[in-house]
């Protein structure tokens, strides 16, 4: 199905990140292929956010290197030429936030039509009618005029996916997209990953929840202490590991 | 002491006049003053340090003197360099960048109030820098700190008083030149003064309106 000779999507080389004297990603070297949904999973402070926004360049790295599609997304750029080449990538790199993000002065609708239509992808017209199907596509049709303050967390999050889905991303990266929800409107948010995921969309998702990396991800990531200690299709990472430390992460999380 | 205030009602033309020049003063100083803070604001926070410095110095001359001697300068200074403004303009200008001033440092406390996630997720999307501030942060700044830039508009219509020093014919000219005529000074100060309260409850009503619109959407 995957034609592995391809380039990877997203392929980082020997990163380093560190914040001040505090060194966060010793060296991680990874593989997003098209079509792939990668989990990316360890323990809190471990630095899975720090990676996935290095990929965007949220956050700019000390050294090492990331491609996306062909790309050196970190290329060594005057301002103004980074920033250019920077929002030419980030239009086909989705993110999602756990704390939502969503613009809290617009409609669900404006959240989703304003990229689109400030970048000129679409007109006015097209946004709107894309920005419908896709609430509709999360379930939210009959939300499109309502404020943010007015949804649930389970709402809202769905609304952010869209956001980031109207763009026509070619990689969604999703950050612990529900640990700030209420434990009965994590289904909902989850069903809509799991959906984008048998669409193939290439997604890399961080994630606590375990049961749904098992359940969704192609490929397991797990990372302690700034760097991967393990990876593999899940069966192999989250059933038979390999080292220590994953093992004890494992039997720490399902011991909670 | 013989007060006798039906001399008031013999100038309603001029102090009228005085109204209407005190209100297209006041409305047009107010809405540079709102634009020019919000691009101080954002200026003072950008990373362009050859923008920023003008800036830093604008706002330390402009909170830093009184707009007494802001007026002078910019309405007889600035004619001698040859620069000759009306004294309309004048008043306009020197009434807008000191208030402007004032209006960036609160505008600039709204930005930087507002949660960090707004921004990255709106850069997230691909947009640029000037439009996620401008469609993003700077809206969401000024909602939140609309009653503190609501009280800087209450000043500058009081404060646009000064301007009579330049020769404008607003409201407290009006009512010095109706003195003149009729040596009433306690009779038309009191009534300019009460129709400078009159012109800011009807600015009062309007903030409110913008404050509750300002509120609904979050
Ligand atoms: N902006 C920052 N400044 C300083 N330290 C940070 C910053 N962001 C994250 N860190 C630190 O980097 C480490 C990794 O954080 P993070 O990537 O958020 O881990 P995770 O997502 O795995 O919980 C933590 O020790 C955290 O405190
Ligand atoms: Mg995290």
């Amino acid at each position: 199905m995957q034609d592995t000779k391809r380039e990877p999507l997203i392929r980082i080389r020997n990163l380093r990140k560190s914040f001040g004297p505090l060194e966060v990603l010793k060296g991680i070297d990874m593989e997003v292929r098209e079509g792939q949904i990668l989990a990316l999973i360890g323990p809190s402070g471990s630095g899975k956010s720090t990676l996935l926004r290095t990929i965007n360049q949220l956050e700019d790295v000390t050294s090492g290197e990331i491609w996306f599609d062909g790309t050196l997304v970190n290329a060594d750029l005057p301002h103004r030429a980074r920033e250019k080449h920077l929002n030419a990538l980030r239009r086909n790199i989705g993110m999602v936030f756990q704390h939502f993000n969503l613009f809290p002065h617009m409609t669900a609708l404006e959240n989703v039509t304003m990229a689109p239509v400030l970048l000129g992808l679409h007109t006015k017209a097209q946004a709107r009618e894309n920005a419908l199907r896709l609430l509709a596509k999360v379930g939210l049709s009959d939300r499109a005029d309502y404020y943010p303050s007015r949804l649930s967390g389970g709402q809202k999050q769905r609304v952010a996916i869209a956001r980031a889905l109207a763009m026509e991303p070619k990689v969604m990266l999703f950050d612990e997209v529900t640990s700030a929800l209420d434990p009965e409107l994590v289904g909902e948010v989850n069903r809509t990953m799991k959906q984008l995921a048998e669409e193939n969309m290439t997604m890399v998702i961080v994630t606590h929840e375990l049961k749904f990396a098992a359940d969704t991800a192609s490929h397991i990531v797990f990372m302690a202490d700034g760097r991967i200690v393990e990876e593999g299709p899940p069966d192999q990472v989250l059933r038979n590991p390999l080292q220590a430390r994953t093992r004890a992460f494992l039997q720490q999380d399902f011991a909670e | 002491m013989n007060l006798d205030f039906t001399v008031v009602p013999r100038m309603t033309d001029l102090l009228l006049w005085g109204v209407m020049w005190t209100v297209i003063l006041s409305v047009l100083s107010m809405v540079f003053s709102l634009v020019l803070g919000a691009v101080f604001a954002v200026v003072r926070l950008s990373s362009y340090r050859l923008l920023r410095w003008p800036v830093q110095a604008i706002s330390w001359v402009f909170m830093g003197t009184p707009l007494l001697l802001q007026l002078y300068v910019v309405y007889f200074g600035l004619a001698e360099l040859g620069l000759n403004l009306n004294a309309f303009t004048a008043g306009v200008i020197a009434l807008s960048l000191h208030f402007a001033v004032y209006n960036a440092d609160i505008i600039r406390a709204g930005i930087q109030s507002i949660d960090t996630g707004q921004y990255q997720a709106a850069r997230s999307l691909g947009v640029s820098h000037l439009q996620a501030m401008r469609k993003v942060v700077v809206p969401q700044a000024l909602a939140n700190v609309t009653p503190a830039l609501g009280n800087m508009m209450i000043a500058l219509l009081k404060e646009s008083a000064l301007v009579s020093a330049i020769g404008v014919m607003e409201l407290t000219l009006s009512a010095q030149r109706a003195i003149s005529q009729t040596f009433r000074p306690f009779e038309f100060y009191l009534a300019a003064a009460a129709l400078y309260y009159a012109l800011n409850l009807v600015l009062q009503q309007a903030l409110r309106l913008i404050e509750r619109r300002a509120a609904l959407t979050r």
